[in-house]
């Protein structure tokens, strides 16, 4: 085989394939295109080979024909896949063009085939191959043609390359690289036709555009050679891999078993073959890291990279430290410059277009992609929505929106600007993308969840403790209140003790002197001294006025917030009132593990009295027996009989010792004197008890008392009419 | 001991009342003390020995209370009767008069000041 019959081959065999592949993979238009593009430069490859490969002179002449078929409709091909590629078939011109383009192709098709006009003489060169000799008119034109639709092709292309931006401009770019070196290395191919016998290995770089070509189209999103590259380097090395070991093995079994087909052999081959299966993986492995490592090291082990991060991301509840971990990753691994995290109010309805839509597809939307749906004619109803979306991904500088979707719900979205040095985005990278956006979308959702259960517990434990507080404000500004109407009890009381004794004081000298008047022993007395108690008189009268003045006005002080004078005096339910107090009390009977029972009368007994004071004073003798009580119960009971109502409260406590009992109301014993014995606070709950139901008209308190097995008080207060 | 007079010692810090109740203790004939409030009382009782004592309990200074307690605390005047003479006539009060020692316990009001001589008088009376 000769290297024009090789370059034949390796043009026709892929390029075969290729065109195949290309129609079996894709539906559209521009693929068909391509893939008979491709199968008319297989057509040539394929024809080449056998061209080479042939020493009969005669038979020759029938494969160049057929090789031709390819060679015409190369151009053809070409010029109308640019049309479509530029989507410059809108316009009747180009239709127009299209329509001339077949028509011409196929007239030189018919010279070729069935007419000498075209090709007529071969020539043996290089002591090889057989090679058309004679260029015919027909030829000379189809050659005019040929250049011309391949220059018109490249003006074309490079119009467009530099008006369009982005993806488009780096196809083009692809599109001419492979196009120039194609065309100017099988141009080549054409120079013996003229007798400039140069050899026509250059034949071989028309191999190299349907590939950059191919790729360019399917990858047209994602277009980065250095991922091909490091495919093929893969590949390559375990296919090289695989064939040394196979070579290794044969000469290894023949040294050793003296042939390969050795019974031996096979099973020491079979041993091989089961090594070379766990070995395999670790040698791609290897190489992977290889390329990786030393080769591509920009590029990225996706798996590894998901893996990583839903691990890390499964760490992490913090919006925050998710977000900044996702834009973290992707801004290293793919070297872009922009990322950013937008989250949505899942219970707000968004009105944002974009997210809208990523909402309504769940699938990336890329900027690049938009630009030809935007120019796409199927979808011309859609055509002013998608602009939306462009201008709006424009102003962002974004390149692709990432959906974030949790359980078929928009959370939010990654925006992505562009990579570092405006490369594209490649297959991986966005296949990378979707799946961590879904796991970032995951994480967040979870964190969100985490978050509304950290926040409700928060709320929670607030309105607790709000509540808990409340109680406790209330609770103490009842103890406040009833410490306050104790501490205006005893003011009351001392009040009273001190006003009476002011005004007795004066009362006394008054009453005394006139009394001794009355008597007539004054009368028996000096002038002066008669005089002058006579002026005491007078002098106490004034007293009095002042000291009834100075109550007044006291009183006056204290009406705010105490008054006995407007004391309400109600018919009071005596039952309602029990139950309040026991339940009032109940929480600290349960504390000290007591039973506090009372049980309302059903003849319902009513009392004329202030309800706050009566309910003080019951209140104070059931804390008392509560205080004084370590086990068994504390009872309350309501009776009544004709003239009065009657209440016990009845303790298991510890009674009260026999010596003390006279002293059970004294406050008075405890004090020091007159003026300060009202300031000593202790024991004043029975004081102030006694002193209320004993400002009821003929109420009374009494109580019995056992030491060690308890106490029973007795209120009884008379029936009164109001 | 002191020979023990027949007089009375009156513990008051009221000068009104010591003028109406001297008057009053004169017109009965009675030999009487006045003493300026309980500091000057506790002096007196010890340096006049009287045949009873008749004692505020509202007083500046020592009040009723420590007069009482001092006089029953001391040997020199722990017999001597007091009549606790008051505006302060609370039950309570009287009760814990009585308690201390006190003979008898008077409001100002019910015993009118001839009454109050005549009272005395019934002390001086006694043997």
């Amino acid at each position: 085989m000769n290297l024009f019959s090789l370059s034949g081959l390796i043009i026709g065999l892929p390029c075969f394939v290729l065109g195949i592949f290309t129609l079996l993979k894709s539906q559209k238009r521009l693929h068909y295109i391509w893939a008979i593009f491709s199968l008319s430069v297989a057509t040539w490859g394929f024809g080449s080979y056998i061209i080479g490969s042939i020493t009969d002179s005669n038979s020759v002449a029938i494969w160049w024909r057929l090789a031709y078929v390819g060679v015409i409709l190369i151009p053809a091909t070409l010029t109308i896949f640019v049309f479509e590629f530029l989507r410059l078939t809108q316009k009747k011109l180009f239709v127009v063009l299209t329509w001339f383009i077949y028509l011409v192709t196929t007239i030189f098709l018919f010279l070729d085939l069935f007419t000498n006009l075209f090709i007529d003489q071969v020539r043996y060169i290089f002591n090889q191959f057989y090679y058309l000799s004679e260029s015919t008119l027909a030829y000379n034109l189809f050659l005019l043609w040929f250049f011309g639709l391949i220059l018109y092709c490249h003006i074309k292309l490079i119009q467009s390359y530099k008006t369009s931006t982005g993806i488009v401009k780096d196809q083009i770019k692809y599109i001419l690289f492979a196009t120039i070196i194609g065309f100017a290395g099988g141009s080549f191919a054409f120079l013996p036709v003229y007798r400039i016998d140069i050899y026509p290995i250059l034949n071989l770089t028309i191999a190299i555009s349907p590939f950059l070509i191919t790729y360019a189209i399917f990858r047209y999103r994602f277009m980065d050679l250095r991922v091909l590259a490091r495919h093929v380097f893969i590949y390559l090395g375990s296919a090289v891999f695989a064939y040394v070991i196979f070579y290794l093995v044969s000469i290894l079994e023949t040294k050793l078993f003296g042939s390969i087909y050795a019974e031996n052999s096979l099973l020491f081959g079979t041993l091989l073959a089961i090594t070379f299966i766990f070995l395999s993986g670790r040698i791609l492995e290897l190489l992977n890291k290889i390329a990786d490592k030393y080769l591509f090291s920009g590029l990225h082990n996706y798996q590894q990279t998901i893996n990583h991060l839903t691990s890390q991301l499964t760490y992490h509840t913090d919006l925050n430290e998710i977000n900044e971990l996702i834009t973290k990753t992707i801004q290293e691994i793919m070297g872009i410059k922009k990322v950013d995290v937008a989250l949505v109010d899942p219970k707000t309805k968004t009105k944002d277009p974009l997210l809208k839509y990523l909402g309504k597809t769940q699938h990336p939307v890329i900027l690049e992609e938009l630009y030809l749906l935007v120019a796409d004619n199927h979808l011309i109803d859609q055509r002013e929505d998608l602009q939306i979306l462009v201008s709006q991904m424009e102003k962002m500088g974004a390149l692709v929106c990432l959906p974030l979707v949790s359980n078929k719900r928009l959370i939010g979205s990654i925006i992505l600007g562009s990579k570092l040095f405006n490369d594209p985005f490649t297959s991986e990278d966005l296949e990378l993308l979707v799946s961590l956006s879904s796991q970032a979308g995951i994480a967040i959702d979870n964190a969100e969840l985490y978050k509304e259960v950290k926040d409700f517990n928060k709320t929670l434990k607030q309105k607790v403790n709000e509540q808990t507080m409340s109680l406790q404000d209330k609770t103490k500004v009842l103890e406040e209140q009833a410490e306050h109407l104790k501490k205006l009890l005893a003011m009351r009381s001392e009040f009273l003790d001190i006003a009476s004794h002011q005004l007795k004081t004066p009362i006394s000298v008054i009453s005394g002197t006139i009394s001794m008047f009355k008597e007539g022993s004054v009368q028996k007395m000096p002038v002066e001294t008669q005089n002058k108690l006579i002026d005491n008189i007078y002098q106490k009268s004034l007293k009095i006025s002042q000291i009834i003045r100075d109550i007044l006005q006291a009183s006056e002080f204290d009406t705010e917030k105490f008054s006995f004078v407007e004391k309400k005096i109600v018919p009071v339910d005596l039952n309602k009132m029990l139950t309040e107090v026991i339940t009032d009390n109940q929480a600290f009977a349960n504390e000290k593990k007591l039973q506090l029972i009372f049980t309302p009368n059903p003849a319902n007994p009513q009392v004329n009295s202030d309800p706050d004071y009566l309910e003080q004073a019951i209140a104070n003798l059931v804390d008392n027996a509560l205080k004084y009580t370590k086990e068994g119960k504390v009872e309350v009971l309501l009776d009544e009989n004709p003239q009065s109502i009657i209440i016990k409260v009845k303790d298991t406590g510890v009674g009260i010792p026999k010596d003390d009992q006279t002293r059970m109301f004294g406050k008075f014993e405890r004090a020091k004197n007159a003026v300060d014995m009202y300031t000593d606070g202790s024991g004043l709950g029975l004081f102030i008890t006694k002193e209320i139901i004993e400002a009821h008209p003929g109420g009374t308190i009494v109580f019995a008392s056992e030491e060690g097995k308890g106490t029973e008080f007795t209120i009884t207060i008379p029936k009164t009419k109001k | 001991m002191a020979e023990e007079k027949k007089q009375v010692l009156m513990i008051e810090d009221d000068s009104d009342q010591m003028f109406l109740y001297k008057s009053a203790f004169d017109l009965q004939k009675i030999p009487s003390v006045m003493a300026n409030g309980g500091e000057v009382g506790i002096e007196q009782a010890k340096r006049w020995h009287p045949k009873v004592i008749v004692l505020d309990i509202v007083m500046e200074g020592v009040d009723g209370e420590e007069v009482l307690k001092r006089l029953k605390a001391d040997p020199e005047t722990k017999d001597i009767p007091v009549i606790v003479f008051t505006n302060l006539d609370k039950k309570p009060v009287k009760e814990k008069f009585m308690a201390l020692g006190a003979t008898e316990f008077w409001g100002k009001t019910e015993l009118m000041p001839m009454a109050l001589a005549a009272k005395v008088q019934d002390y001086f009376d006694r043997r």
